[in-house]
């Protein structure tokens, strides 16, 4: 099921060490609410063309994580790099450059209700460049097509399933050819058949456009097909509790907590 | 994405045609910062060089031409090329012609690209997707509050902790005025993102729709006052100065509060109730996280429409309650011709004037509370009825105030 990275993304290793750096570098962030930690210490990176996992129990922190990451929240301490520069301390106007490289889908899809699904795809082209009106149709309709809502580009979000709202979140948020792509519970609320059919068409987007995934999620299933690498969010010690490709995570952890998340409690 | 160091704009231009196939060079930078050419004038090109297919005495129902791509002078690209490709394509078939793309001539990612748009067609027809489920529902993840551990210890943090906790909605307040004045500033700058069709749908929901219930309210208004001053001026027989205060109260206080009395309980909680649910649904966060503040997108539209209709609102209340006090001293021997003599007196420009002016000030007010309200909502269903409330309560209290403001700077003045 999981293919590999392509050429334009692959991190090559040498000595643990990853030659090309990494798309997101995370160091000693530590993330609160109303002055309690949720967790803290959390170091690890997101190489270049890579699907990685965060995963934990509910109400671990995952997507508060995603927040962190996509600059929407304040880490209490610690700092988020993106491509080596420094997400948490970046001015305005570099934060808005950075974000212009992101592509983000939410848990509920999220997509703006008011509007049809072309014109949630077209909004950021819109905003972010100087393409015609014609220019920016056709960039959407294609991007619709992509995630296989042709024929649904003057539907409104209302008027579509969840699955496809998902999908319609997910060609917005590739409206801009982000490098990294945050995906926030993509296959929550789906039945297993659609949850498999947008696993597959994560994996096409990124053997096609060389796109870096980081999904949040907790779905077994889900983990064990897509991704390359996951790290898991322990709420005993509140920090990372596990970080490695999910099989060699499953079979060969040494944190317990972790084994059974990922056996469903099964020793 | 493959780079080639080459910068020029993105052509794709016939070179040949022959037994229905085309030979189509692409050069150039394709880029979504650069645009690219429209479909069309090489779906022309394509038709015209083939009039043998065009005048053939039995055309196919769908001709297929093969179009076999030069890359040569391809420099870099992203998805403006497998867009325009795809545009191509879709553009040849409601043509009657279907376009295949020999294979080799593009380079692989494209051909990948093209492939991810092409093998889910099917599955995107609306047919197809009859059948999927309706959205599930999800949950937001709760914050382990209980067994948490403090960042901030000890009595002095909790203390500083807890000012800060009281203070913090005021600074959020004050920020959330100064980003409002931020995108009013960009908005006369003619920079701002605002949206003018979501505007003229507000002018319609806050202004157009309110026409019968503050017609009701004012006239109904008008015709209370006019009772109360009829049982002073009667004692005295001054019957004939009912009309004028009458027409004085609704100028210069009663109809523009009436409005925005109306305007607070029927404009601010569906604004707040609006935002409120959008933030529920991470729409806020998705205008955020993608660069697009919500304030420009979201909040400009629903202030001006307010601002924009507020002025016509207070005129038209003005009227009702002016109608509703003629249905009483009409009755009561104060004949209309009095009474137009009698209002026509009051009719200066400081009373005619100063409800207007206080109407659009309430509407900034009534706005601003509104959204505030709407931004600053909770992340749960109680939380938006709680912002609707707070909306509702927090706009009749601070237009009141405003009220009283006014009254004060209009006396020092003496604006009258």
């Amino acid at each position: 099921m999981r293919n590999n990275a392509p050429e334009t993304g692959a991190a090559n290793f040498a000595n643990g060490v990853p030659s090309v750096p990494p798309r997101v570098a995370v160091r000693g962030l530590t993330m609160s609410y109303d002055g309690r930690v949720i967790m803290g210490d959390l170091d690890f990176h997101v190489n270049p063309g890579e699907i990685f996992v965060i995963m934990g129990g509910s109400g671990c922190g995952k997507s508060t994580l995603l927040r962190h990451l996509v600059g929407l929240e304040t880490p209490a301490s610690g700092s988020i790099f993106f491509n080596g520069h420094d997400f948490t301390k970046a001015t305005e106007t570099m934060r808005n450059a950075l974000l212009r490289h992101f592509g983000v889908t939410w848990q509920n899809g999220a997509l703006w209700t008011s509007l049809t699904l072309l014109e949630n795809v077209s909004l950021p082209l819109r905003e972010h460049t100087r393409l015609s009106p014609r220019e920016i149709t056709d960039i959407a309709r294609y991007k619709l097509a992509i995630t296989g809502l042709a024929g649904f580009e003057d539907y409104m979000p209302a008027q579509i399933s969840g699955g496809m709202v998902k999908r319609a979140s997910l060609a917005r948020a590739l409206a801009l050819d982000p490098h990294t792509l945050f995906l926030d519970e993509p296959g929550a609320g789906l039945d297993p058949l659609t949850s498999r059919l947008l696993d597959d068409l994560l994996l096409q987007i990124r053997d096609s456009l060389g796109t870096t995934l980081v999904l949040v999620t907790h779905e077994l299933s889900s983990i064990f097909a897509i991704a390359d690498r996951a790290l898991f969010l322990d709420t005993a010690t509140r920090t990372v509790g596990g970080i490695g490709p999910p099989a060699e995570l499953r079979d060969h952890s040494p944190n317990p907590r972790l084994r059974r998340f990922l056996t469903r409690g099964t020793p | 994405m493959p780079q080639k160091n080459q910068s020029s704009k993105p052509v794709a231009a016939l070179a040949a045609f022959d037994c229905a196939q085309a030979r189509v060079t692409l050069s150039g930078e394709w880029s979504l910062k650069n645009g690219f050419p429209a479909p069309d004038a090489l779906l022309h090109e394509i038709a015209s060089a083939r009039p043998a297919l065009a005048t053939a005495a039995e055309p196919a129902p769908a001709e297929v031409v093969t179009i076999a791509f030069d890359c040569a002078a391809l420099g870099r690209y992203d998805s403006s090329l497998p867009a325009y490709l795809h545009a191509l394509n879709e553009g040849a078939r409601r043509g009657g012609t279907r376009l295949a793309f020999a294979p080799g001539t593009l380079p692989d990612t494209i051909e990948r690209m093209l492939s991810l748009a092409t093998a889910r067609q099917g599955a995107g027809t609306p047919e197809a997707a009859a059948g999927e489920a309706l959205p599930g529902s999800s949950a937001v993840p709760g914050v382990r509050a209980a067994t948490a551990r403090h960042l901030a210890e000890g009595l002095f943090c909790r203390i500083g902790t807890a000012a800060a906790r009281m203070v913090r909605p005021w600074g959020d307040a004050l920020a959330f005025v100064g980003e409002t004045m931020t995108a009013l500033a960009n908005l006369a700058r003619g920079r701002a993102r605002c949206r003018f069709p979501e505007f003229w749908f507000f002018v319609q929901a806050c202004g157009v729709d309110a026409f019968p219930i503050i017609g009701l309210v004012s006239f109904l208004t008008g015709l209370i006052l006019a009772y109360v001053g009829a049982l002073q001026m009667r004692q005295v027989g001054a019957m004939i100065y009912v009309p004028g205060g009458v027409a004085i109260s609704m100028m210069r206080e009663m109809g523009v509060l009436m409005v925005a009395m109306v305007l607070c309980g029927r404009t601010a909680t569906a604004y707040a109730a609006q935002l409120g649910s959008m933030k529920v649904s991470e729409e806020m966060a998705a205008y955020r996280s993608m660069g697009v503040p919500p304030v420009e997108y979201l909040v400009l539209p629903r202030i001006l429409a307010l601002v924009v209709t507020i002025p016509f609102l207070t005129l038209y209340a003005n009227f009702f309650g002016i109608i509703g006090g003629l249905f009483v001293t009409t009755p009561m021997g104060v004949s209309l011709g009095q009474s137009y003599n009698m209002m026509a007196l009051t009719m200066t420009l400081p009373n005619f004037t100063s409800g207007l002016i206080k109407s659009v000030a309430f509407a900034m007010l009534i706005g601003w509370i509104g959204c505030h309200r709407g931004m600053a909502c909770g992340k749960s269903s109680e939380a938006v009825g709680d912002a609707a409330t707070s909306a509702a309560v927090l706009g009749i209290t601070l237009v009141i105030v405003a009220d009283a403001i006014f009254a004060v700077l209009f006396n020092i003045i003496d604006f009258f």
